[in-house]
């Protein structure tokens, strides 16, 4: 490992920009699409471009801090992402409430058919969203994590710093309060019409 | 019901981000390695520290001092270890520098040059509340000023980004002038991130690396000088292979990875030189506007 070129790990990248700063872009260029795919989903596209920045301007700020042990650099940004999301829980509850009003992503098509899956899907997000909202934030990172980006328990554990078996407990909790809440949904009642 | 496939249903965006929609905030980071200050929830790099003194000074002052003026001198021999003598020497040398006080609305210039010989420039606020530029990497970037707490990036197709801040005066007001109170100083001043050696190496450079008065740099020095566990290597090199002068501490970070403060001076002139992760700083002044120069 003479000279680490960006076909490097991360780790070898962020200790060779300890000296050479301008490395870390190699960071960036691996990472920062899922990051901001991952803030978007949170928080809507116009918080995921600034606090996506914020991201990599902490994570680069911490450089010197970052555990070789790590190969990948990932589930560390996904850690200091889901921070800033920690600081914005409003914001994140109004793009939970402004996807279930908008509906499911327009799919190519439409037939009337669909529509009843359609409006039972519309009446299931408004329960997601209330769902969502209603979990505790360390429960909400943790089952976001692992549904939406699909971290594996370990990764979670690095990204959140937090022991696996914290993660396991934190995801069944929130598991079992999302199922209780759809449960309830009286998108039951629309389905048994058919 | 699997509510796990229902959530993933839920989650929005499928795709990824395309390359050119990251152009800027790509920009934006490289930005910052280029002055590489570490950010912790502060407003965008302000870089530069300049003072505002009192008088019509000249409009435009050039702040590097000319080679002929300053004369070099030894290192006076004594007792004290090698890295405190050459602070010690560094600050007397800082107290000859000019003293001069910006207006306002002025910007200090640096221009840094690195290892492969490319030069950056940047015109930073004197107080933080107009919008300077950048030359970076060949890219253009403009910084926002902070104003009334806020600060708004422009972007492209007319879009602005908003964002919090705290305005950063290309120089604290009222920087202590004595060793001491300069410690003090540096601790408090390390916006909560903790108090550990790295953090105050941080705050060392950024002060450093811009204009200070010449008493409040001399007091920085002197700061420094007093911290335990200084090495000081005299066969260090500058970001274009010249022989330097390199203070560290002596310190390593959690995980071993080692200590990456290093203060580096002209071993003729005691003149800063940056801090080894950064260019070396080849022209620094004081102007009335962004993209003039000194």
């Amino acid at each position: 490992m003479s000279s680490p070129g960006e076909a490097g790990d991360d780790a070898e990248i962020i200790t060779a920009s300890l000296r050479q700063p301008e490395r870390f872009a190699a960071v960036f260029d691996r990472h920062a699409p899922h990051i901001h795919r991952y803030l978007a989903r949170r928080l809507g596209g116009q918080a995921a471009d600034d606090l996506m920045g914020e991201t990599f301007l902490i994570a680069f700020g911490g450089r010197g801090r970052y555990d070789p042990a790590f190969p990948s650099a990932r589930p560390w940004l996904y850690g200091i992402a889901t921070n800033l999301v920690g600081q914005r829980r409003r914001e994140e509850a109004r793009e939970y409430r402004l996807r279930a009003a908008l509906g499911p992503p327009a799919d190519q098509d439409s037939h009337a058919d669909r529509v009843a899956e359609r409006v039972t899907a519309q009446a299931m997000n408004d329960q997601l969203a209330g769902a969502l909202a209603g979990l505790a934030r360390r429960d909400r990172d943790v089952l976001l994590l692992i549904a939406w980006e699909g971290l594996a328990y370990e990764e979670v554990a690095a990204a959140l710093e937090i022991p696996v078996g914290t993660v396991r407990s934190r995801l069944n909790r929130a598991r079992r309060k999302v199922r209780a809440e759809l449960g309830h949904a009286p998108a039951e009642e629309v389905s048994n019409h058919g | 019901m699997d509510e796990m496939q229902l959530l993933r249903d839920f989650a929005g965006p499928a795709g990824l981000p395309a390359r050119d929609d990251l152009a800027r905030k790509r920009a934006e980071l490289l930005a910052a390695t280029a002055s590489a200050r570490p950010r912790h929830r502060r407003a965008l790099w302000g870089g530069v520290t300049a003072a505002g003194l009192a008088a019509a000074v000249a409009a435009v002052v050039v702040l590097t001092p000319a080679e002929d003026v300053v004369r070099p001198g030894p290192l006076s021999p004594g007792p004290e270890p090698e890295p405190v003598r050459i602070l010690h020497a560094a600050a007397a040398k800082a107290r000859a520098l000019p003293d001069v006080t910006p207006r306002p609305d002025q910007f200090v210039y640096s221009r840094t040059r690195l290892a492969d010989g490319r030069e950056n420039e940047t015109w930073a606020s004197v107080d933080g509340t107009h919008d300077g530029l950048a030359f970076l990497y060949g890219h253009e970037a403009e910084v926002a000023g902070c104003r009334n707490g806020k600060s708004v990036q422009k972007e492209s197709h007319g879009r602005t980004v908003t964002n919090r801040c705290v305005p950063h005066p290309a120089a604290p007001a009222d920087l202590p002038t004595d060793a001491d109170a300069m410690l003090a100083y540096l601790h408090k001043s390390t916006y909560g991130e903790g108090d550990t050696l790295r953090d105050l190496g941080n705050e060392v450079v950024t002060l450093a690396g811009g204009y200070l008065r010449p008493a409040a740099r001399a007091a920085l020095y002197e700061a420094v000088a007093k911290v335990p566990g200084l090495v000081a290597r005299t066969d260090a090199k500058d970001a274009t292979g010249r022989p330097v002068l390199g203070i560290t501490w002596n310190s390593t970070t959690e995980y071993g990875i080692g200590n990456q403060d290093e203060f580096l001076f002209d071993p003729v002139t005691f003149a800063y030189l940056g801090n080894g992760t950064t260019g070396t700083v080849v022209s620094q002044g004081i102007v009335d506007s962004v993209r003039q120069r000194p």
